[in-house]
């Protein structure tokens, strides 16, 4: 059988549920930002597989996944230091725990 | 065997491994395994980005995902450590129900707008390399964009700073 964009397109969606499943479940902040980077992940692969398959004469897609891969990058590096900030401050990374802004 | 029956072999084990490191890498205990499946789950994400003939990007995600951001995964993990690093990747039982509860009805929503969905698909494939195409692009029309991207690193380098070190040494 041919490989077809709605392969990719398949792929993309599932890696893109599995990461959302650890966004909404998971308990340490780190294991969240895992999380997310699946996702980020996911939409590249979107993001390219539509370049090959509807507009393969332009980069367009590529170069979008590579400002994706950038903003990633720099969330990432953020994100981390604000979680080894906040387990200095509450000595703890459980998003559960972090509860001051609630209500 | 012929070409199209190897693409496609190829298509389906990279996007096996790709799936099950990352539901790997979401369901271990450990968060130090976690995050070495979840540096596997990049690597083999480059080998798609190989199967669509992006080969820069795939250099790309090597060097950021591969390399980069699993270290400052783990170092995250080595910095926040929790007694007993054994079970350090815990889930929240209440929400595990709905977390698995809507990430199947997000699937089920996108699968049935992909089944919808009609793309133009076009066969030819580009006539230059794709750096040479990336490279015009990002200097030519989206320049300005690569300039924010670079000011954005910029500044997420010093915030990082900044919010690691922490406030005046007492």
């Amino acid at each position: 059988m041919n490989i077809s964009l709605e392969h990719f397109l398949a792929v993309g969606a599932m890696l893109f549920c599995i990461g959302l499943y650890g966004v909404l479940t998971k308990r340490n902040a780190v294991a969240v930002l895992m999380g997310i980077e699946l996702m980020l992940n996911a939409v590249n692969i979107n993001l390219v597989a539509f370049n090959r398959f509807v507009a393969p004469q332009d980069f367009i897609g590529q170069l979008f996944a590579i400002f994706v891969i950038v903003v990633a990058a720099a969330e990432v590096a953020v994100g981390l230091a604000l979680v080894i900030c906040v387990y200095r401050i509450r000595d703890s990374v459980h998003v559960d725990d972090l509860n001051l802004l609630k209500w | 065997m012929s070409n199209e029956a190897l693409y496609s072999l190829l298509f389906y084990l990279i996007s096996f491994m790709v799936l099950i490191s990352a539901v790997a890498a979401m369901t271990m205990r450990n968060l130090v395994h976690a995050a070495l499946m979840l540096a596997l789950s990049f690597v083999t994400v480059a080998g798609i980005y190989v199967l669509l003939h992006a080969d820069f990007l795939a250099a790309v995600q090597l060097l950021i995902y591969g390399g980069a951001i699993p270290v400052l995964i783990v170092f995250g993990v080595m910095l926040t450590r929790t007694p007993g690093n054994r079970e350090s990747n815990p889930v929240n039982r209440q929400t595990v129900l709905w977390g698995s509860g809507v990430a199947a009805l997000l699937f089920a929503v996108l699968m049935l707008a992909l089944n919808k969905a009609d793309f133009v698909v076009r066969g030819t494939l580009a006539k230059e390399p794709s750096i040479e195409g990336i490279a015009r692009l990002m200097l030519g029309d989206f320049v300005i964009a690569f300039e924010v991207a670079a000011v954005l690193l910029l500044a997420a380098m010093i915030g990082a700073i900044v919010l690691a070190r922490g406030g005046e040494a007492k």
